[in-house]
């Protein structure tokens, strides 16, 4: 039911924009910038490289909005821009020199966040040992076998929404999700 | 192996597994299923290991991910209002085209520059009557039009990566076929 709503409301968020409310515009830009970041983020694994890829989607939703109709859910169109980009430029082969390493500083200074501060030094260290395995299990996943565990990890998108995203059939999806999951049980099966 | 899902094949049963784990299952079936694995040692065992996979991903979450920058909003206005800003002969151009970026018009451009110096080339060196070209006979490769005189693989390089990645690019922006929204245009 919230699902429902929240497709009406971002559909009819698009269709103001397309009658010129710029406002509109900016509450879809702050109701979706972080997923589609995040997203681009956990894709690329490079801040800066996730920010010019978002702002890309966002301009070309901009770009679209004269012409919008409201066929799909919204969020369905954003992440299938998003994962055309972040595997255009996957495929480039630009991101292996840019993956960030986890020990980087972030590019504001701050530091990573933990998610509980109240850690001692060991469980921190675990912790990190424990993401950077994560992070590089999914690096070594084939882009599109990534980007299908993305979504439905991390974005809880259906099977049909990532199906359209990666422009595959729904089967297919399960194929790519499939094959991503053993891979991922086969790296990640010491973690248990 | 006595496993009574087994006659819905493998994937049916990894299917169920990954929705499982997922929290993706309805409460009926997630019964049923839960019934089956308390006496299924082979899906017990599936369900363990995808659940590993799962509570693992669980580490990279949102706190891991960081945070966008403040400036991220400015930076999109300042281009938008930079596109509105551009010349006319670019808002026409782009106009012309859904919301391409430079990057398909790019190898688009590359391409047709390609195709232009092959004509040309093929024109200098004879090999071209437009009056006389057929297309190609049953037998022949496509590669080869009107008896061999004319061949891609000769001198000018089509570069089939870049074409395939601008027929992406457009159908990206190519809604119906996916029930997207209609083509964008640059205004």
């Amino acid at each position: 039911m919230e699902a429902v709503a929240a497709l009406e409301r971002d559909a009819e968020l698009m269709l103001r924009v397309r009658e010129g409310d710029d406002t509109s515009f900016a509450l879809l830009l702050e109701r979706h910038r972080g997923p589609v970041v995040h997203f681009l983020y956990r894709m690329v694994q490079n801040q800066p490289v996730s920010e010019e890829l978002a702002q890309e989607v966002f301009l070309r939703v901009y770009r679209s909005r004269a012409t919008y109709e409201p066929t799909a859910k919204f969020t369905t169109w954003l992440f299938r821009i998003a994962t055309h980009l972040a595997l255009n430029y996957i495929r480039d082969g630009k991101h292996e020199k840019r993956q960030e390493s986890l020990d980087t500083d972030l590019p504001d200074g701050g530091e990573r966040q933990v998610a509980d501060r109240q850690r001692n030094v060991e469980q921190v260290l675990l912790y990190e040992v424990k993401l950077r395995e994560v992070r590089k299990a999914i690096g070594t996943l084939p882009e599109k076998q990534r980007a299908a565990v993305m979504m439905h990890k991390y974005h809880e998108l259906e099977y049909t929404q990532i199906a359209r995203a990666l422009a595959c059939s729904e089967s297919a999806v399960k194929s790519l999700l499939f094959r991503a999951y053993e891979s991922l049980r086969a790296r990640l099966a010491h973690m248990a | 192996m006595n496993c009574q899902l087994a006659s819905k094949g493998r994937g049916a049963v990894l299917d169920m597994v990954v929705d499982y784990c997922a929290g993706a299952m309805d409460a009926e079936p997630r019964a049923e299923f839960e019934r089956h694995i308390a006496h299924c040692d082979e899906c017990a065992a599936m369900v363990e290991a995808q659940r590993t996979v799962w509570e693992s991903l669980d580490q990279w979450g949102e706190a891991d991910v960081p945070q966008v920058s403040p400036d991220f909003d400015a930076r999109l206005y300042s281009r938008i209002a930079h596109e509105q800003t551009a010349p006319a002969w670019r808002r026409w151009l782009n106009s012309l085209m859904p919301a391409a970026p430079r990057s398909v018009w790019k190898p688009a451009i590359s391409m047709v520059a390609a195709c232009a110096l092959l004509a040309i080339g093929l024109r200098t060196a004879g090999w071209m009557e437009p009056a006389t070209v057929h297309g190609p006979q049953p037998s022949q490769s496509t590669a080869q039009m009107d008896g061999g005189h004319m061949d891609i693989h000769g001198d000018a390089h089509v570069d089939i990566e870049q074409v395939a990645n601008a027929l992406d690019e457009l159908d990206l922006l190519m809604p119906a076929s996916h029930g997207t929204p209609a083509p964008p245009r640059v205004m």
